[in-house]
């Protein structure tokens, strides 16, 4: 089945990594999709999305505290138990307060040998373009030490069209959840993306290539009694989605740094690359943590219309201010622009926890929809 | 109601209090004598608005007094039911709340920027939109070299451009300069009054300014007022030591990083009960930094970015932890007290980071006291004082 490999990858997305590592070559775990992936890959190296597991915390609320997210924590309790020792380096970006700690925790605990947080500007305007090539540009030479060779433009932009292929690839299995029995499920398509962030990518877009053609055959098909979409915090579980599925919705699209966020946009393959790559991260629709919010929210409904959505999860991990804070604002929006969307805020541990009081809140509000 | 808050025999407190409620009388009075407020975030440098003659509201400072004054839990219970967390800040609920009450005065602009918290940078936009105001957003680069210097002074330029525009106003490099020299005189003196502090014994408490001896240079900075608070307490500190009027001290304690403000009375206690003196501060520890009124705006990210930012660990913690380090040595701290405010991320995640460091390399104590800094269903008072008395026993 065509999700076979998809499902391999993901129950052993470590193994991924020591068989490139099996090769002689390095990888670099990324926290948050505002590492461009693209520097690591043109230095030969693999780049690793770094995220939990079902753990019990207890080294995490130690090192940091039990009012960061259960993601950092969870993150760090893996890191410090050794699950990330095959990392040769790691690299975030100042994205919010818990990842900021994250970061630090990391640096003074965790033995990886390479270790970096890029200054994120909150804006695009040319003064944050230029600042955030720079540090980019620092990024860069950094990996080239790190890997041992020099990073061509001519190489970074190959591996910008590689990664920009998937991206397409990507779009066009989500545009097929357009339609109103979709061939693939909300839970699935999570998984799929998922696959990408451990991949070494040209094997992804051969998959994903393999995986859209098989879609666009597929007589399975998929229908619920409402057209749900997901938006909000970091979430990498398919069986949330499959919680909202089996609640009698079908999830039709997301606003998830795990989903479309990570691809819904390319980078351009046209003059410096560097400042290209500046250009895509710095888009506000990468998280709502950019200013001015109007810009994600507007993307966020745009894409909840095109998919004809007939209400959104809006979910905040507990202690995320960002998507806590970002909730009242989309809430005035909704309100000022005389939109009826049906929202439903959901508070959330990143493990699936509480999953009968979850259950109960959300067949409510798909019973609402339908 | 202003019962409330802890007041002791002291001159220097006595003008402190009058020095904050001129100040958030002239925002109040704004409107009457034709005025523009801004809504500023906490730690966005106060100078902008007094460079256009506009005059700075922080609402969450204002909530702090409120805090002090007992009336806060109204604003942030006002912004729990609105649909913020009950897990955010109580100081960024403080100041959703206020702008849900409409009795703070109304803004006719807003500033904001990250740091100190995500929290708090998206109820500034919330306030915007509240308002209907226009909103200018300074992006604060998270670092501390030339290049994010550069990077901001292009952020304070664009900042004060969008004031003049939108007030309609003419901005004055001369009127700028002004502005850059008197707040480079308030640093001055603020880092005189942190030097007299180091003194054996130190000559000033910290409840005297209720823990916020960086109050004058943050929100009132580039005015007079603040060159003449800090110049009158340098002053009554030389005073004291002149003649020996002295606050007893048994220990030399550094309070990080900030003071609840609805828990003052545990620095009453501390200072005046236990002798155990807090000589410094963390969120009031200001190096010495380079200011020159002929480049202003480079001056002002420089104080900005090296004095504000980093003072409640906003930075990289390879940053934070140098600054205890300083700090420790320059002060001859014999204890540190952290209190880990709940709704703070920052704060409470580099409690590990800070005490093991201190034990490490000063074998210096550190008391972590859970609590709120503005919140007072969140502060067990009985409880936190047995837990300092065990401390103080085990210290003896």
């Amino acid at each position: 089945m065509m999700l076979e490999r998809v499902r391999e990858v993901l129950d052993g997305r470590e193994a991924v990594a020591r068989s490139w590592k099996e090769q002689g070559k390095k990888v670099v775990g990324w926290i948050c999709p505002y590492v461009p992936e693209e520097l690591i890959h043109a230095a030969g190296m693999l780049p690793f999305r770094v995220m939990g597991a079902p753990v019990t915390i207890v080294k995490g609320d130690a090192y940091l505290y039990p009012n960061i997210c259960t993601f950092n924590r969870v993150v760090l309790e893996l890191a410090l138990g050794g699950r990330y020792d095959f990392l040769d380096g790691i690299v975030t970006a100042n994205v919010c307060d818990h990842i900021r700690r994250l970061y630090d925790a990391w640096h003074f605990f965790v033995e990886t040998p390479f270790k970096l947080i890029l200054s994120l500007p909150h804006k695009v305007s040319e003064n944050a373009v230029a600042f955030f090539r720079d540090e980019l540009s620092r990024l860069k030479s950094d990996l080239e030490k790190l890997a041992g060779v020099e990073i061509s433009d001519a190489a970074l932009k190959n591996s910008i069209r590689t990664y920009n292929r998937a991206r397409e690839l990507l779009r066009r299995i989500y545009g097929l959840r357009r339609e109103e029995e979709a061939p693939i499920s909300g839970a699935e398509a999570l998984e799929v993306v998922k696959a990408g962030m451990f991949l070494p990518k040209e094997e992804y877009v051969a998959l994903l290539e393999e995986i859209f053609e098989s879609l666009k055959r597929r007589d399975e098909r998929y229908e619920g009694s409402a057209r749900v979409m997901i938006a909000g915090s970091d979430l990498d579980d398919p069986g949330f989605v499959k919680l909202i599925e089996d609640s009698g919705g079908l999830v039709v699209a997301d606003d998830l740094c795990t989903g479309s966020r990570y691809f819904w946009e390319d980078v351009d393959v046209s003059g410096d690359p560097l400042e290209a790559l500046a250009r895509r991260y710095l888009s506000p629709v990468l998280c709502a943590r950019m200013h001015p919010y109007e810009a994600h929210i507007e993307h966020l409904i745009k894409m909840a219309e095109d998919f004809n959505v007939d209400g959104i999860i809006f979910e905040a991990l507990k202690f995320c201010d960002i998507y806590g804070g970002e909730y009242p604002l989309l809430r005035e929006w909704l309100k000022e622009k005389g939109l009826d969307i049906p929202v439903l805020m959901l508070d959330r541990e990143y493990v699936l926890s509480g999953v009968e009081q979850l259950k109960t809140r959300i067949q409510a509000f798909i019973e609402s929809l339908s | 109601m202003a019962a409330a808050i802890p007041q002791i025999d002291s001159v220097v407190q006595k003008r402190y209090m009058e020095l904050v409620a001129n100040f958030f009388k002239s925002a109040f009075d704004a409107r009457n004598v034709g005025k523009k407020v801004v809504w500023m975030a906490y730690f966005l440098p106060s100078e902008l608005c007094y460079t256009l003659d506009a005059v700075p509201f922080y609402p969450e400072i204002y909530g702090g007094v409120c805090a002090r004054m007992g009336i806060v839990l109204k604003y942030i219970e006002a912004a729990e039911s609105f649909g913020y967390p009950r897990e955010l800040c109580s100081a960024t609920k403080s100041a959703a709340g206020l702008a849900l009450s409409g009795e703070a005065p109304p803004p006719d602009a807003v500033l904001s920027t990250q740091p100190v918290c995500d929290g708090g940078m998206k109820v500034h936009e919330f306030v915007a939109v509240r308002y209907k105001c226009p909103h200018f957003f300074i992006d604060m680069p998270y670092s501390t070299d030339a290049r994010a210097v550069e990077y901001l002074k292009g952020e304070l330029e664009e900042a004060l451009k969008f004031l003049a525009e939108s007030f309609g106003a003419e901005l004055s490099e001369e009127r700028l300069k002004e502005v850059m020299e008197l707040s480079k005189r308030a640093e001055e003196l603020h880092l005189e009054v942190n030097e007299l502090r180091r003194k054996k014994p130190s000559p000033l408490l910290s409840i005297e300014l209720f823990g916020q001896y960086f109050f004058p240079c943050s929100f009132l900075g580039g005015t007079q007022a603040a060159v003449d608070f800090y110049a009158f307490v340098a002053e009554e500190a030389r005073r004291r030591l002149r003649e020996g009027d002295v606050p007893e001290e048994k220990y030399r304690i550094l309070w990080s990083p900030l003071v609840p403000q609805s828990f003052l009375s545990i620095l009453q206690w501390l200072e005046l009960e236990y002798k155990a003196k807090i000589v410094m501060e963390m969120v009031g520890y200001a190096p010495k930094i380079e200011m020159d009124a002929a480049e202003p705006l480079e001056s002002l990210a420089r104080k900005t970015l090296e004095a504000r930012f980093p003072s409640l660990g906003n930075g990289p913690g390879v940053f934070n932890l140098d600054r205890y380090r300083k700090v420790v040595k320059d002060y001859d701290i014999d204890a540190v007290i952290y209190f880990a405010h709940w709704g703070c991320r920052t704060i409470c995640s580099a409690v590990k980071m800070v005490k093991d460091m201190l034990r490490e390399e000063f074998d210096i104590p550190m008391l972590v006291l859970d609590g709120d800094i503005f919140d007072p269903r969140n502060n067990p008072v009985e409880q936190a004082r047995a837990r300092v008395e065990e401390f103080f026993e085990m210290l003896e």
